[in-house]
């Protein structure tokens, strides 16, 4: 969008950077540890990436609509965290006025519980007209808390539920995370490029107030991104309470938010609001997995892993900024 | 601004930021709980809010600015683990490594921030993140103990009469502040950036020297900060302090400072890090509500505070 006002030899190489570097650095960073790191080339290392992924990918794609729209969730971790007690709760005990529930009716009132924490952010947002960061930042604080309250204890054991082997399925020897995560993407990148629900919310993101007068519904529009997003929050934290047997409420999710950003940034999706770019985000949550990937299998210490992850956002973020 | 006059009680409420439900709060509690009100009790609230306080009073002046620096959590850890580190050798040493350490990285999320021109939001995030990291390398993903004997170490649990020596240095140094940001050169600007940066450009002020300059100042009071903590908590952890850019955050926007920057004033915070202070206080000694509720009532206090804020600027502005 901003690229067209460069000079033609300038704006082709930026261009090219700033629509492939990502792709260029995953690639660098695949080859790179294909040499050094032991292992590295192997369907099970391909497949372990991809499932381990997961919750950030989904966390991640959620977050690119809503910093699209011009906003930020950091109560991504928080509302995994929400979803997950609800469906937890209704599903292994009964609530007394609330029986208890089969694992088809529990998730999808795990899933709508992800909806409605998307709610009461995206009404305080465009109703209420408050930052982002602060609506979020009660999410945030408040939903942990309320995670434990309806929980009602820090964990509880899924282990031989069928919610917990809902985790570890593999439709025709594929990893049910995989499985998910390509139709969560594939319907993504249509909504991105193909409705016009990602082209309002391009809008609201670029200029609010140009986007009301145009006659977009801007209070609709944020609302359903943060639902949007609460709902793949709810996803990620119910598959990844399956995948790990527990549900931690204390744990689950935590600092996703932080890897979520990081996947935006590197994607090259601006922080002031404009293009959602879904693939460039697709990228970036597997160059922040594989982060954290290479350094466990050279046997670093995990803590470099930070290190790396700051030092590729900050890059990630200075390339591609507005000049 | 306003068109319409107001009752002149409600423009004294307005521009002292949350001190009335601060003083209501106060006022509930000692009436539901008569020993809320003792003086040690109330010397304890001191103790307690002073290390996330000072942190607090660093952060206003950031937010003032239009800016934002999630990264002092982490700068906590970092300095309170080289002051436990280095507090064997000297204290001296010791002390002045940690505070200078703080700045250090204040100075880095400034340049990042004002002449990389990466958004506050982003830089300090990566900074936090890449902190932390390093913290648990420092400390080999152990506690570092603090050499116990060194006046360093005691200084945090040394009580003047009843008040905490730590109450004393979070006041003094928010008398400071409040007199840098309401009475200097520096402090007026801090506003006029805050408020409207490519105006605050176009006065001619040195946008990106004062917003270094702002970085420097929270991360230097992150490092106090951090040698308190250290002193008050014996070993330095790695996990130290995460989460006390979120309880800053949130002590400046309830005290009554906007977001946005620009508005606001450094004496509120004071405010919002008592009302946050309180809230737990009354819960440890009467024990109410359990550990969890007292976040769910932190969340609800702010979400209160900016939905009332929202709405009473909105009627100044609209009038």
């Amino acid at each position: 969008m901003h690229a067209d006002r460069r000079a033609p030899g300038v704006s082709a190489v930026a261009d090219f950077s700033g629509r492939y570097g990502t792709a260029l650095f995953f690639i660098t960073l695949i080859v790179l540890n294909a040499f050094i790191t032991p292992n590295f080339v192997s369907l099970g290392t391909v497949a372990n990436t991809l499932v381990q992924v997961f919750p950030v990918m989904l966390v991640a794609l959620g977050m690119t609509m809503v910093i699209s729209s011009g906003g930020i969730d950091i109560s991504v971790g928080a509302i995994m965290a929400v979803a997950t007690a609800v469906a937890a709760r209704l599903y292994t005990s009964d609530m007394g006025f609330i029986p208890q529930l089969g694992l088809f009716p529990a998730i999808c009132c795990g899933l709508v519980a992800g909806g409605l924490c998307g709610l009461f952010n995206g009404l305080l947002v465009a109703k209420f007209r408050i930052q982002p960061i602060i609506v979020t930042l009660v999410t945030m604080i408040a939903g942990r808390a309320l995670a434990h309250i309806i929980l009602d204890k820090l964990t509880t054991s899924l282990s031989n539920t069928p919610f917990g082997e809902l985790g570890k399925l593999k439709p025709g020897g594929v990893p049910i995370q995989i499985v998910m995560m390509t139709v969560v993407v594939a319907v993504m990148v249509f909504v991105a490029r193909k409705t016009n629900f990602a082209k309002r919310v391009e809008a609201v993101g670029d200029n609010p107030r140009a986007a009301r007068l145009v006659g977009i519904n801007t209070v609709s529009v944020l609302i359903g991104v943060y639902i949007l997003c609460g709902v793949l929050c709810a996803v990620a934290g119910m598959m990844e309470a399956a995948r790990s047997n527990i549900v931690n409420v204390g744990i689950l999710g935590k600092l996703v938010e932080l890897d979520a950003i990081a996947a935006v940034a590197i994607g090259g999706t601006a922080f002031s609001g404009g293009r959602a770019r879904i693939m460039g985000t697709v990228f970036g949550a597997i160059v922040v997995q594989l982060v954290t990937i290479i350094v466990n299998m050279n046997n670093i210490d995990f803590h470099y892993s930070l290190i790396l992850k700051a030092i590729i956002l900050i890059i990630a973020v200075w390339t591609q900024r507005k000049t | 601004m306003t068109t319409r006059r107001k009752p002149a009680i409600l423009k004294f409420v307005l521009s002292q930021g949350t001190l009335v439900p601060l003083l209501v709060l106060c006022g509930v509690s000692t009436l539901c709980f008569p020993n809320f009100i003792e003086p040690t009790n109330l010397a304890n609230i001191l103790k307690q809010v002073s290390i996330p306080g000072i942190v607090a009073i660093g952060m206003t002046f950031v937010i003032l600015s239009g800016g934002i620096d999630l990264s002092v959590g982490s700068t906590v850890a970092v300095t309170a683990i080289i002051m436990a580190q280095l507090s064997g050798d000297s204290s001296v040493l010791a002390l002045s490594a940690a505070v200078l350490a703080g700045a250090l990285i204040g100075a880095m999320n400034g340049l990042l921030i004002a002449y990389a021109r990466i958004e506050p939001f982003i830089a300090t995030l990566a900074t936090m993140l890449g902190l932390r990291g390093l913290a648990f390398i420092m400390a080999n993903g152990e506690s570092v103990k603090t050499a116990k004997d060194t006046w360093l170490a005691q200084f945090a649990w040394v009580d003047i009469g009843i008040i905490p020596l730590i109450g004393i240095i979070f006041i003094l140094i928010l008398l400071v502040a409040m007199v840098v940001a309401g009475h200097s050169r520096f402090g007026r600007s801090l506003y006029a950036m805050g408020g409207n940066e490519e105006a605050a450009v176009m006065m001619g002020l040195n946008v990106k020297r004062n917003k270094m300059l702002v970085y420097v100042i929270c991360g230097l009071l992150s490092g106090v900060a951090g040698v308190m903590f250290a002193s008050r908590n014996g070993p330095g952890q790695p996990t130290a302090a995460e989460g006390y850019e979120l309880v800053a955050i949130a002590a400046v926007v309830i005290g009554g400072t906007s977001l946005a920057g620009g508005i606001g004033k450094m004496s509120y915070t004071l405010y919002g890090v008592l009302i946050l202070g309180v809230i737990p206080n009354v819960n440890n000694h009467h024990g109410v509500l359990s550990y969890w509720y007292v976040d769910m009532v932190r969340g609800l206090l702010l979400l209160a505070v900016i939905l009332l804020q929202s709405r009473l600027t909105r009627k100044l502005e609209v009038g």
